[in-house]
């Protein structure tokens, strides 16, 4: 990863780095990253703050930790335009997020997509979002339940109940 | 997905957060998204899985009702593919399928408010036209912004008219139809304020279509796909569309940045009239980026004046990067129309040229030079163009002379040639007598090495200038 962490969280500000201004991000659990600001604006969210000069000071990032804002700073990296030769060689990096099978891989897609989310950084949103929708095409509810942990609390009569109304959908 | 139609799902919906965080944490944490996040994933699930999650948990019971993005088709909703299917199957299919899209249209108009975001069915079933209807206006009545229909067969196809609360509908950004076995016909006045991609394919559209098409200010993309056009004259509207101004309509598409004009013919039936009316119409194009023609537009152009250089018909592309032309397997007469297109698209970038099937033209040569001088003529208009590629070249005798004629007049970067041959031999004779020709361009020859399709290989073969 090209950007450094900084344990220094005071050095915050109007920093540049040649003619390209770094954006200082601190993390939920107090980590900080320097990012340039070329990067850093494939979010929306701070697009708009730098567009209403509302990111001269540390940018807090709420609800992502310094372990998911480094995954989503290697996704702004490799998305720089220039940063990789072919689109081929993006989709071959990006694949790395498209099987969800461990509940560790699962776990980061999820840390991903929340801060994607937050963020509003459109393409690491769609890249997750198609990752879980992967996993949930093709499997029968029991499946489901058992794969994503989703514990049923309806009682018999009533999942009946609902298999009955929408008997429609259940009928392959 | 664009950022922007995410922000009709409330974002600000609460997050259902697990009850204690840290060693207590809830595995569920599919369930814990907010609704806004759930709704992007299930955006890329068929509408059927997404309805079988109702039954999962209390937290997943209505989630289907509000869904924003809903896609039925025939693979999703009855494990069945494109293939041959008894009557029986094709029959309980087609019920199937109505059912499904009727239940889930009902049940989504009578309990939810949520906006349509986008609205896809995709069947080789036939359909009687009311049941399609009911669909498009049930969409439109949520506010759809993308509207994705491609169907096999109208029952009633010969007065299928689609239904009128779609020709204004305001929300609209994407409108995509398509019947694969019929021409459709397309209402001759309409208007599409928000709209940005037209997507229409065999679909028949009225005389003044080109003219109607200003009312779509926004439009940035318009692909036609085998269409045809009806010369008959329009009659005048009874609803409240008006057809425009003279001034009006002289005015262009000044946000289209790509176009394909697909137009089909066959050519007892062409009259210089139908060839005019294309003139026109390229006119209203002039400001596109990227530019597709089909083989019979491309005749249909040149069968609509004597000599296309004087043509004053013929605009300039001022913002032209892309050209893309469909160009008969027979067909000698190529050289002058694209002359005349590349003396007009100064900013054009690269040009690809692609050959096709299809019956052959009757001459239409009124060409007063010689292709060579045509050519030679444009080499010096554009600068920007680096690469041509012609593909699916099979090397009739009219394409090895384009070849030679592009390769020898024309001072570029290169030219790529993909070979399409059926036999390993016809390919080392088809290399042989394009690399004896003189060349102004380094030559590129793509070309597959096996005819067993399992380990093809594409072979890029490179060759300097001489």
């Amino acid at each position: 990863m090209s950007t450094a962490a900084t344990a220094d969280a005071s050095s915050s500000g109007d920093t540049t780095e040649g003619s390209v201004r770094l954006l200082t991000l601190q993390s939920e659990d107090g980590e900080v990253f320097e990012v340039k600001e070329t990067i850093a604006t494939q979010s929306v969210t701070i697009k708009g703050m730098v567009d209403d000069d509302c990111a001269t000071s540390t940018i807090p990032v709420c609800n992502v930790t310094g372990r998911t804002l480094a995954m989503v700073i290697e996704w702004w990296n490799k998305h720089e335009i220039g940063a990789v030769s072919n689109e081929k060689e993006l989709k071959e990096w990006e694949s790395q997020f498209d099987t969800i099978d461990d509940k560790s891989d699962r776990d980061d897609v999820y840390d991903l997509l929340m801060a994607a989310n937050y963020l509003n950084i459109p393409t690491l949103l769609d890249c997750c979002t198609s990752a879980v929708a992967e996993a949930i095409k093709g499997k029968s509810t029991d499946e489901m339940r058992e794969f994503f942990d989703i514990k049923s609390d309806f009682d018999e009569k009533e999942e009946d109940a609902l298999r009955k109304e929408n008997q429609w959908a259940f009928e392959n | 997905m664009e950022a922007n139609t995410l922000d009709l799902v409330d974002r600000n919906q609460k997050t259902h957060k697990s009850e204690k965080a840290g060693e207590n944490q809830n595995s569920d944490r599919i369930s814990c998204l907010p609704d806004s996040i759930i709704y992007h994933i299930l955006n890329f699930v068929p509408t059927i899985y997404v309805v079988q999650t109702s039954i999962l948990s209390k937290r997943w019971k209505n989630i289907w009702i509000s869904l924003p993005y809903i896609d039925f088709d025939d693979e999703s909703v009855t494990d069945a593919t494109g293939i041959e299917h008894s009557d029986d199957e094709t029959l309980a299919l087609r019920n199937k399928f109505r059912n499904s899209v009727n239940n889930f249209m009902l049940r989504r108009a009578s309990s939810s408010t949520m906006s349509i975001i986008k609205f896809q069915l995709s069947t080789y079933c036939q359909f009687h036209g009311s049941h399609i209807n009911e669909w498009i206006s049930a969409a439109i009545r949520a506010g759809v912004l993308e509207l994705d229909i491609c169907i096999g067969n109208i029952e009633n196809d010969l007065d299928y008219r689609l239904p009128s609360c779609l020709f204004n509908c305001k929300s609209l950004v994407t409108l995509k139809l398509c019947v694969d076995d019929v021409s459709f016909r397309f209402l001759d006045f309409f208007c599409f304020p928000n709209l940005k991609d037209m997507h229409l394919t065999h679909v028949i559209l009225a005389k003044n279509f080109h003219h109607q098409l200003l009312n779509c200010p926004n439009l940035e993309k318009l692909h036609l796909d085998e269409f045809f056009i009806d010369m008959d004259p329009v009659l005048p509207s009874s609803n409240t569309f008006q057809d425009l101004t003279a001034e009006r309509r002289s005015r262009i598409l000044s946000n289209l940045d790509d176009a394909f004009i697909g137009m089909k013919c066959n050519h007892q039936s062409v009259g210089r009239e139908v060839g005019r009316w294309l003139g026109t119409f390229i006119r209203k194009l002039s400001n596109v980026k990227t530019l597709r023609l089909s083989y019979a537009s491309i005749k249909l152009l040149q069968y609509s004046q004597p000599c296309l250089l004087n043509h004053d018909h013929m605009p300039t592309f001022c913002n032209l990067k892309h050209l893309d032309l469909e160009v008969g397997g027979k067909d000698g007469d190529v050289v002058e129309i694209l002359a005349c297109l590349l003396q007009r698209s100064l900013d054009l970038q690269s040009l690809h040229l692609r050959y096709v099937f299809g019956s052959s033209w009757p001459r239409n040569w009124h060409g007063t030079l010689k292709p060579e001088e045509y050519l030679s003529n444009c080499d010096q208009h554009i600068r920007k163009l680096k690469k041509i590629t012609v593909g699916n070249f099979w090397g009739t005798e009219k394409q090895i002379e384009l070849v030679r004629l592009l390769l020898g007049n024309l001072r570029l970067e290169e030219i790529t040639v993909q070979l399409h041959t059926t036999s390993y031999e016809s390919l080392i004779l088809l290399r042989q007598k394009l690399l004896q020709f003189p060349r102004l361009a380094k030559l590129v020859l793509l070309y597959e090495t096996s005819e067993d399709e399992e380990d093809e290989e594409v072979i890029e073969e490179i060759f300097n200038v001489t």
